[in-house]
């Protein structure tokens, strides 16, 4: 397919919010010996990541963050008008948790509100569907919300999967303006590798049962997990991505008619500081210009592009710079952007406990979403 | 590329120092250096000196490493 170009819309604003609980990956040696454990860290370059206790939701980190975000650049509630929240860890089956979050949020009735449920590459998604969305001129602000809480997915006896993923929380907004001029998204998929990265059971095909839940030895390296716990064919992964990445991200390029080397910063889905290194690498990317959290937050799945550019480019976003995005993973589905920020603001990453940000000036009062009667009292509330 | 001179290649990028204590019957899974990650870094391998794309379902079968030679020499 050809790559989709979009006009006059762009993110404003970021903000992101981390469990504040953090994992120190060297010492993560419950289940491995340390000298193992070392081995793989370094290889992967991942040594710390953050872990969502378990009253915090992703729901509750994209609320945080965007709290956060409305906050400092004092926003108009009422001029959002949709809400996209991206994650594969809801907090219910259903309702989506987009709605839920319009509720929290004290969104008006007339907001867009709905999930996306994609994986790693999915906040490139969300924009797609976002971005589509805008060029109605219809809608004033888009709320972007990506969550995950991916230490919730793997379990700790698997090596292949236990040092790596990490929990974390995006906002972004969307508008539009002339300013920003072209963006250009590419979007892939292929079903035929969706056993790749998987959790098998939990769904409606092989539903709970106490069978699903019961870690036993998965191979001969004695790595244990259970049908409910995800698990990663990482060779297969990493064969696939240099394969189908470089590729698309010169596709895209070609579509804007601009080259690598006119990127102001390239930002990649954190997976891991192997593959990503091995990317830059073979694709001679110049390594100034591509910013990285895998060492401090591990791989977030969908929502490591968006952290990434809000750890790491805050300040650095004055004036128009163009971004090159690329995201892989889990479908498996990829995808590649060449997105314009112009005077993107970006706020300080915010910490969460115990499902409420740290920040008692980001909480908000509303009416508890589970035991909430079938009358009155669902009503979404007003700001004081 | 010889045998020999992918020995070498296998044995830096396992950071074996002793090449010589490797030969194409070498069964690599039981060397102390072979781990998890040393799939990936084989499969970068394959890509950046034979241009040769593999993945586990490629490497499962390989016992030797003459098994892995023949794998990114076909």
């Amino acid at each position: 397919m050809a790559v989709m170009k979009f006009n006059g819309i762009g993110i404003t604003a970021m903000a992101g919010a981390v469990p504040k609980h953090v994992i120190e990956n060297l010492k993560y040696t419950e289940h491995f010996p340390p000298e193992m454990v070392k081995e793989v860290v370094e290889k992967v370059g991942i040594y710390e990541r953050r872990f969502a206790d378990e009253n915090t939701c992703s729901s509750d980190l994209c609320f945080a963050a965007a709290q956060k975000l409305i906050i400092d650049n004092n926003i108009d509630r009422d001029e959002i008008d949709l809400l996209v929240f991206i994650s594969q860890t809801a907090d219910y089956r259903m309702p989506a948790t987009s709605i839920t979050l319009q509720h929290r949020l004290g969104l008006k009735n007339s907001c867009i509100a709905f999930d996306v449920n994609l994986g790693c590459s999915a906040f490139l998604y969300g924009m797609s569907v976002v971005y589509s969305m805008m060029q109605t001129g219809a809608i004033r602000k888009a709320l972007i919300l990506d969550g995950e809480t991916r230490s919730k997915v793997y379990g700790p006896r698997d090596r292949r999967s236990a040092f790596i993923f990490g929990d974390a929380g995006v906002a972004a907004l969307v508008e539009r303006n002339e300013k920003f001029g072209d963006a250009y998204l590419s979007l892939n998929s292929d079903g035929s590798r969706a056993d790749l990265i998987m959790i098998k059971a939990g769904g409606y095909r092989h539903m709970s049962t106490p069978e699903t839940l019961k870690e036993r030895v998965i191979d001969e390296y004695g790595n244990m997990r259970s049908d409910e716990q995800g698990y990663m064919k990482g060779g297969d992964v990493f064969n696939f991505v240099i394969r189908e990445i470089p590729r698309d991200i010169k596709n895209t390029l070609a579509a804007s008619n601009l080259t690598a080397d006119q990127m102001d910063y390239i930002v990649f889905h954190q997976a891991n500081n192997f593959i990503n290194s091995y990317i830059a690498k073979k694709m001679k990317l110049d390594v100034d210009k591509i910013p990285h959290t895998i060492e401090k937050y591990g791989n977030t799945s969908s929502v490591s592009v968006p952290l990434t550019i809000v750890s790491e480019l805050k300040g650095k976003l004055d004036g128009k710079k163009t971004l090159l995005m690329s995201a892989f993973g889990v479908g498996m589905t990829w995808a590649s952007g060449v997105v314009p920020f112009v005077d993107t603001k970006i706020s300080d990453i915010v910490e969460v406990e115990n499902g409420l940000p740290c920040d008692e000036s980001l909480r908000r009062d509303y009416t508890p979403i589970e035991g909430a009667s079938e009358e009155s009292s669902t009503k979404p509330q007003k700001e004081d | 590329m010889e045998i020999k001179e992918f020995i070498e290649k296998f044995a830096e990028m396992l950071e074996i120092e002793d090449v010589d204590s490797l030969t194409p019957e070498t069964e690599f899974r039981d060397l102390d250096e072979w781990s998890s990650i040393s799939v990936m870094e084989f499969i970068a391998l394959a890509d950046d000196e034979f241009g040769k794309q593999v993945g586990d379902v490629h490497i499962k079968p390989c016992q030797t490493i003459q098994d892995l030679y023949n794998l990114v020499k076909a």
